[in-house]
């Protein structure tokens, strides 16, 4: 058995421990409540079927699989937890994790009442909700949906004055990056979420994708801009269940932000590619611990760039995608499966399978503050000829806090893109710096290395500022 | 068999073969994946999404060697950096045809490129390329 071979099933021995689906955020943010709103005093656990707090995408993000433009709770963990710099109380779990000289040493939950708390029940949102209202300083959001505030919603007041549940919210997230002497825009995306009315949100992501060789190159290429989301989507309905339809990338294994990870990348699923997105129906729900997402869907032909702002500019094939698992406190696992059914000139059938999981030890130990998560890919496909094949890829992630807004990491992938092929393999292991100053900017720099089996090893350093909104 | 069993089945088979690694090249495997005369429209695309992101102009004088060679030779330090920064661009097929030797160098000997820790050309990519120059890298 080769080198590479031993790797896979030693880490697969590591994945095997209980993990977390989600990204290191997602799995971080279980040690305490208020890293994600402010804590009612006297809060009393709800129903399962109203619970909206779970280690799930949508917990943070609008979109239910994840990534992209923020709830109020993804907006209030940038603000509290994430960066060096709070700008809302720090979590009672992280008062001793502020850099040297910076932060603040307040606690979200007070436990004497002595600090901003939220309503303690939906009763006490809906009586309070003109005075929380009127209370809300939130620019880049507007007004509040028609009707009567849910129950499955996010309630005003628990996320101190950022508007938990806006009618109209515009996002923006900006990615400069730079590498060795190249320095380029490398995502430019400006989000727009229409909620009129409660239970319905259609949300529209623009964005562009930068090219390396500079700011004319990236507006001057063909589909720069393009819809990366359009969809209508029903939710805040029990069990945090909802159905989207319009166009996005099918929810699969974890969410990364590296798009150019093998686990992405080889299966389709290349986050910054409009060829990734799909458009289709696509349903799920999180009760609590458990969750599970499931869609159908058209695409364009592999490698056919589609329409930029024809968001039904499909072909004939179509696909499925299944993403379900168990989210819990200080790990989880997760599994997906993927199938494409199209002809050979659209790219061919495709069966993708996944396996994937975090532990976050931090939960239990307070001086254990790393994050672990990791994914295994494997399927078949076939190459244009027709002949069918195996493909595989793995990717594993370890990050360790050392104070709020400074996160070391090391990551490791690896790729097999044809089981049949010599020398087609490689590894790549990256060495990175995560600083977040302050609430929307993060500074991210990483030693890549990569070992192909066939050639020379490669290496740069990559530098990546991030700002969101 | 039922469904469930073959699945199974399949899924674990699936995962040892992905644990295995392949003992032929492309070329070996599926000789016909790749067509045996490639045209330069079925290059193109592959410099253009791994090559042109950098290497962005359609420079199309073929006087980039002789010109280094001859830098070189004179010790002229500063004319080889001027000659070396002066990317010709592989946007254009005559632009690559007059880089081929570094192509060559960089793609097969050495598997450099695209640089740094960026994933290398697949075999699909190489063979494709391989064969159009073996073929003479006709631009028509």
């Amino acid at each position: 058995m080769r080198l590479d071979s031993l790797l896979v099933v030693a880490s697969l021995i590591l994945v095997a421990v209980p993990g977390q689906g989600t990204p290191m955020y997602a799995a971080r943010s279980a040690r305490t409540c208020d890293n994600c709103h402010v804590g009612p005093n006297k809060w009393e656990n709800r129903p399962v079927a109203e619970r909206k707090c779970n280690m799930s995408c949508q917990s943070c993000h609008i979109d239910p699989a994840g990534g992209g433009v923020r709830n109020a709770s993804g907006r209030f963990f940038g603000q509290s937890t994430l960066p060096m710099i709070a700008t809302s109380p720090r979590p009672t779990d992280d008062w001793d994790q502020n850099a040297p000289l910076v932060g603040r040493r307040d606690r979200a939950t007070s436990y004497d009442d002595n600090l901003p708390v939220g309503p303690n029940t939906f009763t006490a949102a809906l009586e309070d909700f003109d005075a929380l209202a009127a209370a809300m300083d939130d620019r880049w959001t507007w007004g509040t949906p028609r009707g009567e505030p849910n129950r499955y919603g996010l309630l005003q007041g628990r996320y101190e004055r950022l508007n938990a549940d806006p009618m109209l919210r515009v996002g923006a997230d900006v990615r400069f990056a730079a590498l060795g002497s190249l320095y380029f825009p490398m995502q430019i995306d400006v989000p727009v979420v229409l909620h009129p009315t409660h239970h319905l949100t259609v949300l529209v992501n623009t964005g562009a994708r930068g090219r390396p060789s500079g700011f004319s190159d990236t507006y001057d290429q063909d589909h720069s801009f393009y819809f990366r989301e359009a969809f209508a989507m029903v939710h805040e309905a029990p069990y945090q269940a909802y159905a989207k339809v319009g166009r996005f990338v099918p929810s699969f294994g974890l969410k990364l932000d590296d798009h150019t990870s093998h686990i992405r990348r080889a299966f389709e699923l290349d986050g910054a590619l409009p060829e990734s997105r799909v458009m289709g129906v696509e349903v799920g729900a999180m009760p609590n611990y458990p969750f599970l997402n499931a869609s159908w869907f058209r695409m364009a032909a592999r490698n056919r760039v589609p329409a930029s702002w024809d968001i039904s500019d499909v072909d004939d094939g179509w696909g499925s995608a299944i993403n379900a698992g168990w989210r819990d406190l200080s790990w989880s696992v997760g599994g997906s499966a993927m199938f494409r059914r199209r002809d050979i000139d659209e790219g061919g059938d495709t069966s993708t399978y996944s396996l994937y999981g975090v532990l976050n030890p931090w939960r239990n130990r307070r001086n254990l503050p790393v994050t672990y998560q990791a994914e295994y890919d494997f399927g078949t496909f076939q190459r244009s000829s027709g002949a069918r094949t195996n493909q595989a890829a793995f990717y594993q992630e370890l990050n360790w806090v050392a104070y709020n807004g400074i996160i070391l990491l090391l990551a490791h992938d690896w790729a097999d893109p044809d089981d049949e092929i010599t020398d087609d393999d490689d590894h790549r292991v990256q060495l990175g710096l995560q600083v977040s100053p302050i609430a929307g900017v993060t500074v991210d720099g990483r030693l890549r290395v990569l070992l192909p089996a066939l050639g020379q090893a490669g290496k740069d350093i990559f530098i990546q500022l991030h700002l969101y909104h | 068999m039922s469904m469930l069993k073959r699945m199974r089945w399949g899924v674990l088979l699936s995962i040892l073969a992905a644990c295995a690694s392949g003992d032929r090249t492309l070329n070996e495997a599926d000789p016909g994946i790749v067509a045996q005369r490639p045209a330069y429209a079925q290059v193109e695309p592959i410099f253009q999404a791994d090559c042109v992101p950098c290497h962005s102009g359609t420079d199309e004088r073929a006087e980039y060697d002789r010109l280094f060679d001859e830098a070189r030779a004179g010790r002229r330090l500063a004319t080889m950096v001027a000659i070396a920064n002066d990317d010709p661009g592989l946007e254009s097929c005559q632009s690559i045809v007059n880089n081929l030797e570094d192509v060559v160098e960089e793609i097969f000997d050495k598997n450099s490129m695209p640089p740094g820790a960026w994933p290398r050309l697949t075999s699909k990519e190489r063979l494709t390329i391989e064969r159009w120059i073996d073929r003479g890298a006709s631009c028509d």
